[in-house]
């Protein structure tokens, strides 16, 4: 105890900080400790701040209390006994007639209130010190700082003591009143914010009575009102750097709630929030709607009953006189969702918000008995808007009920019924209906086209109300009559009427996916008349081969209904799809339009097998023509793409079935027609890739023994002998490709393939099949030969050139060798090393141009080495293809610094034209990335390039010009003015070397094209005014012998001209 | 300024006699009788040197009456002065720019005046007009050198004077300005002309309207319209004074051809006569000098080109004095009365395929020069048996249109001509 | 389904205008697959790749030359909007590939002449000038100075046929409507969709 520090010392320490603005806590806690180890009692404590708290000088006094309220704040209350408070009381009381001490003070007192021992009605303390606060302090004498001390103190007294406050009328009265007098005229943003919260807690906790029954609390809520509402709407923007960051957004939306805390407000409330409706500035109208919003979901419905009226006169207009077009007959929501996330300012949002207090309000009155009558009102009052089809308010005021209508069924019943009525729509649509009378024949009449746009669009917000309400309801009733009355305006309005036809599609569409309201056979009906326009307008469609609007829009309902809500009755519609909509267009096939709806419908996985099903049969018939083959493939494999990316599914099982068939058909029926063997086999390869990984060891073999061991696979029906070129190897060709890369075969079989092939490739005239055959050896090589490394660099090598330089054996190699570099096989990197060593060393310059060319294969984009769509995991586990990613920049690096180098080294033109092309070879092959960084070092060359007379390096320098104009302007762009000059001169004179042109049609079109370009991409071209006169200079271009040059020059000169505006 | 001992007075000009004898004593290098002799047949048209003047369309050239120069107007808004002497390889004398917003469209040199005070210098001035709807006139300041040459070689043999004068009044080193920018026309004006006294300037515009400007001949200063004549019913494409009398012909868009006489008595224009015929617009026409080796005394001769791609030579024997036989009716109803009788005398041989847009009138020779839109140089020649195809040239400026031609001489008194193209050059040709 | 801004002139389909324009650039997807194939053959007969067999480079006389024709005029001006429609003087009709007729002169050093009827949308279409001059400065920026045009308005499809020929074929005239600003960017405006 001894070791305790001396109180006094504590005190003094804390002034002197303070004074020297040091931070002052840990003395004010060791006091609060000592105090709450009673090793220090109040009446101690206040001796030893004593003389400083009476003090002459303002600031110590200031200190020293503020010494007294952090401790007090820190101790432990319970040390504080009965009579401790009423001294403190006292003591803090007085205080409050020294202004400078208030902020102190009413801290001090907030810590007391909160002391267990401070009890209300114990000597009248809470009484004491409220009326004290209201006696002695002012709020305008303060500061916001001080004031906000206030509110604290307030919100304190609501926190610890609202049972109190609830059960002691007394009390409760006082402290209003005290609040009133803090909050009056508070104009600072953290204290208003404070200020609302306490109304709102002040109105839930503390239960008023009736105002009409109590004339103090009718006075007392009327201030409360006052000195919330008097702030509404209200407006704020945050200063910069304010401590508090308190947005405009807290205020309105606090001050909302608490205009909405308060029931007895309604009396006020409802009139001043309407009154301020009528405001010209958005923001200002969608405040008060989201106020009224919380006021009706507040207020109890009674109070509603009320104000109903009131509110929905002055509601309707917003709706009844304002252009509605943000709400979409078509859409399956009157709401939009997510329209809180609207501008403030957005006048839709005006509207949005209308439509929601209407709905809430319905929704609370629902079950009100007088709800019947309100029904009456409503629909009476807007009687004359929705009864004739011709006024501008009929749309809205359906709107309107459809909106309220979806939020109670009985509500909406009741407009059903209303609308339905032969009074209003029922002479039109039902069909139950006879004309009797003469006028209503001519009502019927009168029912034009663009009527029944309209009709339908409001029929669409009654569909979309039931959509919303989801349950059963008197529309039942009328079902049939909508659903005739459509079907029959859809099938017999004239064609040209799209927007019409498209609005009854949409409605139609909204009907089927309005879960359980259609029966199936409805369903079923409703899909023929699809079927029935479907077939309509391709036939007239297919004439001017453009598609149709409607068309486009029935295709577009049917992905819909076979996509949307829940999978059973998903099935349902896929399969009626399947059986209604599908067969007519099967028999149509040859028509243009017929493939691409398809294609739009096939988006899951039993439609597709329908379909492959069916394709089959037709590719099966004689009759099945080139095109039509060839439409119906492709047609398949973009379905089965889509199919995928819609839902991923296995096709393991098409193997056994449709794989089989398809194989056997494309090789007897397209015998040698490249095309289609082409297609088929990347359909053959596309399933190949879905068939789950396990099965395609199995799938490896079966082809390996079909093609290469000539054995027979039951379900294959296939001629093949290897030994006979035939085009028939593009099949295997992506098959193999889709063969997972872990699959695996026997060395012995690997070898023989190779073998096999390379015996027979240099002896394949036609090309193309050769470079089928060449694509296949290079994935054998690729993905089976990974483990044959050394034999395979052993064929390598006797395939290098003999002494009588062999074209076909070179080309072998090289196919070989991409095979190997594309996995980044150290032995293809050799091999390269020794291509470019040739290239820079042989003088056989023909044998040089071939090493050129083959840069086209080496660092091409080789189908088999690349799968078209997104790459990364798909549902098989496959993963097909045996490539690193950065094998084209491995070649890249080590190529182009041995070409540059090459290049500015060599003294023959016809070498130098070599390296040159080959760098532009590998520039057209590479992606931007990887030139970028050496583009600095290939620049010069190009440029001098350009003033070559050597037809081949002219094309090679403008091909990577052109890429360097795109890729690395910046270089490009340091001497434009001479690079400009000479594009001209290379467009448009020729130069010509003994009788040879030497700027050919090509070169010449290149060199426009880079002009384009430059002045398309570079701002600073038009800047230099560099198109000055240009277009005199480009003249003789306009005269060229080709007319693609003279379509350039033209396109430049137009260029040019725009740009001279 | 320079003052004059005795200001010029306008009946002074129309004392003819006087005006016709100055004339010879003004060139006595090609008395009339000499003309014949002068163009050995068949004569060839080859290119003495073609000047790239301009970087766009050259409209119009002009020659100086007597002076060695020749300007020429131009849509790239300029308009260039070049000294004719082939020893000097035609120098540009000045650039006229930065005046004119829109293309320049014609040019004309103010006539020689002519003055019986020996010490009297006329310095040369052009008039140009644009298609800025504005007429602009230009000149120069007297060389300093001048006062010497008067003083100090007043005794000397007078051709060497001239010569001298000549030199200093071509020299490229005299600063042309611009002394008067005249407005007053809506929209593009088409042609300017002098009168041969150069007391009126005379302007046509598409606005359907010929402007007569008066002004003091010497100091150019004040332009005042005197008269508007709107009688055309359509655009009107040129204008030209005959060389001797105010008599003046315009050449419209409505395919005809007006002329109009300055009654002496009133001073008033009237429109003499209507020439119709051409099936197209007509581009241009050009009088007939008395003095010229085809002219014939009591007959007037114009000679028009047509966008219908012809050359029509169209006659009158009425005196073109008629107008003043004391008829003091104002003009308005002077029409009819005052009429000149013009015939079309002939349609010259066809030569051109499209439109053809100028023609000249060789002063002495009597030749006439056709140029057009098919970029061939036409000389026809009169002879005993009517006009034939003297010489034509192909392709003169190119595949390029020819939008002016004129008869002009070189420094060294040889008769040229010169032509202006779509291609912006300023030929120059030797027959 | 009518609609006031215009007087419904039939529209042809773009797809449905001769043109050579497109099939240039249009390759089958068949031929583009066979060409992505062959692209990569070694041997020297694809034009695409460079230094084929060089020493046959065609000389100056050999480059064959594609005179200028009738469609390929049509395809330089079908291609201007028309100023009032959204669309193109070729899908309006206005300018039609019969319409235009190219007479050649034996060299480049003599003159060619292009004839082009055009066929207002309206007889009274007021707009017919200012197509026509549309089309003058299409042609006069596209075509080399040797040739001569006459734009003339197809015989009984128009009031005041003749003045508007005369207008369009008046040189001058027409080089004066190209200083006057805002008619030029009108023009422009029209030039602007050109392909």
């Amino acid at each position: 105890m001894d070791t305790a520090p001396d109180p006094a010392v504590l005190v003094y320490q804390y002034i002197a900080a303070s004074t020297s603005g040091d931070s002052t806590s840990d003395y004010s806690s060791q006091l609060a400790q000592l105090w709450s180890g009673k090793t220090l009692s109040l009446l101690q404590f206040i001796q030893t701040l004593g003389p400083t708290l009476t003090s002459e000088d303002v600031s110590t006094r200031v200190i020293s209390l503020q010494c007294f309220a952090n401790t007090l704040a820190e101790v432990d209350s319970a040390v504080i006994s009965k009579q401790d408070v009423g001294v403190l009381l006292q003591f803090l009381t007085s205080k409050l007639e020294d202004e400078k001490l208030s902020s102190s003070t009413l801290n001090a007192l907030a810590s007391l209130v909160k002391a267990k021992n401070f009890i209300p009605h114990v000597n009248n303390n809470l009484k004491d010190l409220i009326s004290a606060v209201i006696k002695d302090y002012d709020p305008r004498k303060h500061l916001a700082k001080v004031r906000y001390e206030a509110f604290l103190l307030l919100e304190a007294i609501v926190e610890k003591h609202q049972d109190t406050l609830a059960t002691n009328e007394e009390f409760a009265e006082c402290f209003v009143n005290a609040f009133i007098h803090v909050a009056s005229g508070e104009k600072d943003p953290r204290n208003l914010l404070l200020s609302f919260k306490l109304n709102a807690e002040i109105n839930t906790k503390i239960p008023f009575q009736e105002r009409s029954s109590n004339k103090t609390h009718d006075e007392l809520l009327s201030d409360l009102f006052d000195v919330c509402f008097c702030y509404f709407p209200i407006s704020f923007t945050t200063p910069e750097n304010d401590p508090y960051k308190i947005t405009a957004l807290d205020l309105k939306k606090q001050l909302r709630i608490t205009i909405a805390s308060q029931p007895q407000f309604s009396r006020d409330a409802f009139p001043s929030l309407f009154e301020k409706l009528t405001s010209t500035n958005p923001a200002v109208r969608n405040d008060v709607l989201q106020c009224l919003l919380l006021c009706v979901n507040n207020y109890p419905a009674e109070v509603l009953e009320q104000y109903w009226l009131s509110i929905w006169d002055a509601l309707k207009f917003e709706i009844l006189h304002n252009d509605i077009l943000t709400f979409q007959p078509e859409a399956d929501f009157i709401i939009p969702p997510n329209y809180e996330s609207l501008e403030e300012t957005d006048d839709n949002k005006t509207l949005i918000l209308t439509l929601v207090v209407l709905n809430s309000l319905i929704q609370k009155l629902t079950d009100s008995e007088m709800f019947p009558s309100i029904m009456d009102t409503v629909l009476q009052g807007l009687e004359a808007n929705y009864k004739s089809l011709v006024g501008k308010t009929l749309k809205p005021a359906v709107l309107l009920l459809s909106a309220m209508g979806s939020s109670s069924v009985t509500f909406f019943n009741r407009v059903v019924d209303t609308l339905f009525s032969f009074e209003v729509w029922g002479h039109y649509i039902r069909s139950d209906y006879q004309e009797d009378t003469e006028e209503d024949k001519e009502i019927d009449i009168v029912l034009t086209t663009a009527k029944q746009r309209d009709l339908i669009d409001n029929l669409g917000y009654v569909l979309t109300a039931q959509k919303l309400l989801g349950v059963p309801t008197n529309l039942e009733i009328y079902k049939d009559h909508i659903l005739i009355f459509m079907g029959q305006l859809l099938q017999t309005s004239s064609n040209i009427e799209k927007s019409l036809k498209c609005k009854i599609v949409l409605q139609l569409t909204k009907l089927v996916v309005l879960d359980t309201f259609l029966s199936a056979d409805e369903v079923s009906l409703v899909l023929t008349w699809f079927s029935e326009n479907i077939k309509a307008l391709i036939e007239d469609s297919s004439a001017k081969g453009e598609p149709d609007v409607l068309l486009l829009r029935i295709t577009k309902s049917l992905t819909q209904i076979t996509s949307e809500g829940p999978e059973e009755s998903i099935q349902y519609y896929i399969n009626s799809v399947i059986t209604i909509i599908l067969p007519p267009l099967l028999e149509r096939v040859s028509q243009p339009l017929v493939l691409s709806v398809i294609n739009q419908i096939c988006l899951n996985y039993q439609f597709l097998e329908v379909l492959s099903i069916r394709y089959l049969n037709k590719l099966s018939y004689e009759d099945c023509d080139e095109d039509l083959s060839i439409n119906l493939i492709e047609s398949l494999i973009f379905s089965f793409k889509q199919a995928q990316s819609v839902r991923p599914f296995l096709a393991t099982s098409w193997y056994s079935k449709f794989f089989p068939r398809f194989f056997t058909i494309s090789q007897k029926r397209f015998a040698d027609n490249v095309y289609l063997l082409e297609i088929s086999g990347s359909l053959l390869g596309l399933i190949v890739r879905f068939c789950d990984k396990t099965k395609h060891e199995q799938i490896l073999h079966d082809m390996i023994d079909l093609f290469f061991e000539g054995k027979t696979l039951d379900g294959f029906n296939f001629e093949f002998e290897i030994s006979k070129p035939s085009a028939k190897i593009s099949l295997l060709k992506h098959i193999l490709a889709n063969i997972d890369r872990n699959c695996s075969i026997s060395d012995e079989s690997v070898d023989s393939i190779t073998k096999q092939l390379i015996n027979l490739i240099p002896n394949i005239e036609d090309q193309i099949i050769r470079l089928e055959y060449l694509q296949v050896l290079a994935v054998v090589i690729n993905k089976l030969a990974v483990n044959r490394e050394e034999q395979v660099e052993q064929i390598l090598s006797d395939l290098s050139p003999k002494s009588q330089f062999d074209q076909s054996s070179f080309e072998l190699s090289i196919w070989i060798a991409k095979g190997l570099l594309v996995r980044v096989s150290p032995r293809g990197v050799a091999f390269l090393n020794k291509l470019l060593l040739d290239l820079s060393n042989n003088p056989d310059l023909d044998y040089c141009r071939l090493i050129l060319r083959s840069f086209n294969v080496l660092a091409g984009d080789v189908d088999v080495f690349s799968n078209d769509g997104k790459a990364g995991k798909i549902i098989s586990g496959v993963t097909n293809l045996n490539v690193k990613i950065l094998y084209k920049q491995q070649i890249f690096e080590i190529c182009s610094p041995k070409l540059i180098s090459d290049y500015s080294s060599s003294e023959k033109e016809e070498k130098s034209e070599i390296f040159l092309s080959t760098l532009s070879i590998l520039i057209q092959n590479v992606s931007a990335k990887v030139i970028n960084p050496h583009l600095e070092a290939i620049l010069p060359l190009v440029l001098n390039g350009l003033y070559s007379h050597n037809s081949c390096i002219l094309e090679a320098s403008l091909q990577t010009l052109d890429t360097a104009i795109t890729q690395s302007p910046e270089l490009v762009k340091r001497d434009m003015e001479s690079l400009v000059k000479k594009l001209v001169s290379l467009g448009t004179t020729k130069i010509v070397i003994n009788k040879k042109v030497v700027n050919k049609e090509n070169i010449r079109l290149l060199s426009l094209d880079c002009l384009i370009k430059i002045f398309t991409e570079f701002e600073e071209a038009k800047v230099r005014g560099l198109q000055v006169g240009l277009t005199q200079a480009l003249a003789p271009g306009l005269d060229d012998k080709k007319r693609s040059v003279r379509k350039k020059t033209t396109d430049l000169c137009q260029l040019l001209h725009e740009m001279d505006r | 300024m320079k003052v004059i001992p005795h200001s010029i007075s306008p009946h002074f000009f129309l004392r003819k006699p006087l005006a016709a004898t100055l004339y010879t004593s003004l060139h006595p290098s090609d008395p009339p009788s000499t003309t014949n002799h002068s163009f050995p047949q068949p004569t060839m048209i080859e290119l003495i040197k073609s000047i790239h003047a301009h970087t766009d369309k050259a409209w119009s050239v002009a020659p100086h009456q007597t002076l060695p120069l020749l300007a020429s107007a131009s849509s790239d808004k300029t308009s260039r002065i070049y000294k004719l002497s082939e020893s000097q390889n035609f120098p540009q004398v000045a650039t006229l720019a930065d005046t004119h917003k829109r293309s320049v469209r014609a040019v004309s040199f103010k006539p020689q005046l002519l003055s019986l005070e020996s010490d009297f210098i006329d310095l040369p001035a052009l008039a140009s007009g644009s298609f800025d709807a504005t007429i602009s006139i230009w000149g120069i300041e007297e060389p300093e050198e001048m006062d010497m040459i008067e003083e100090g070689t007043y005794e000397d043999e007078e051709g060497a004077v001239v010569n001298k004068e000549v030199e200093l009044l071509t020299s490229p080193s005299n600063e042309w300005n611009l002394m008067a920018l005249i407005e007053g026309h809506e929209n593009e004006v088409k042609a300017v002309a002098w009168n041969w006294s150069g007391r009126y300037l005379a302007s046509c515009s598409r606005d359907k309207t010929v402007w007569i400007w008066e002004t003091d001949p010497e100091t150019l200063e004040e332009f005042e319209c005197v008269s508007v004549l709107s009688d055309h019913d359509q655009d009107i494409k040129h204008i030209v004074f005959h060389p001797l009398h105010n008599l003046l012909a315009s050449s419209s868009y409505d395919d005809t051809i007006r002329l109009y006489n300055q009654d002496d008595d009133d001073d008033d224009w009237s429109c003499v006569a209507i020439l119709n015929g051409h099936q197209g617009t007509v581009w241009c026409s050009a009088f007939e000098h008395p003095r010229a080796a085809s002219a014939v005394d009591g007959r007037t001769r114009l000679v028009s080109a047509s966008d219908d791609s012809t050359v029509r030579v169209w006659s009158s024997t009425s005196a073109v004095e008629v107008s003043k036989s004391g008829n003091t009716l104002p003009s308005s109803i002077k029409h009819g009365s005052a009429d000149m009788e013009w015939v079309l005398d002939l349609t010259l041989p066809p030569v051109h395929k499209f439109a053809v847009y100028s023609v000249s009138w060789s002063n002495t020779s009597g030749r006439i020069a056709s140029v057009g839109a098919d970029g061939q140089i036409a000389v026809y020649k009169e002879s005993a048996d009517g006009w034939q195809v003297e010489s034509t040239f192909q392709g003169a400026h190119g595949v390029h249109e020819i939008n002016c031609v004129a008869w002009c001489k070189l420094a060294s008194g040889e008769e040229i001509l010169s032509t202006c193209g779509d291609d912006g050059h300023v030929n120059l040709w030797r027959l | 389904m009518s609609d006031p801004i215009n007087a419904n002139p039939t529209i042809i389909d773009v797809s449905a205008l001769p043109t050579r324009l497109s099939n240039t650039e249009e390759k089958s997807s068949r031929q583009q697959l066979l060409d992505r194939i062959l692209a990569l053959s070694l041997s020297s007969s694809d034009p695409e790749l460079p230094l084929l067999t060089d020493e046959s480079s065609e000389d100056e006389d050999d480059e064959l030359e594609d005179t200028i024709d009738a469609q390929e005029v049509f395809d330089l001006i079908s291609s201007i909007s028309d100023p009032e429609h959204p669309l193109t003087l070729a899908q309006l009709a206005v300018v039609n590939l019969p319409d235009i007729t190219v007479t050649h002169g034996n060299n480049k050093n003599e003159l060619s002449e292009i004839l082009i009827k055009i066929t207002p949308t309206i007889t009274h279409c007021s707009l017919a000038t200012l197509i026509g001059l549309g089309i003058r400065v299409r042609l006069e920026r596209s075509l080399p100075p040797r040739f001569r045009f006459r734009i003339l308005i197809k015989e009984g499809t128009h009031q005041s046929e003749n003045q508007v020929n005369k207008q369009l074929n008046d040189k001058e005239r027409v080089a004066a409507a190209c200083e006057n600003d805002q008619l030029l960017s009108v023009v422009l405006q029209m030039l602007s969709t050109c392909k």
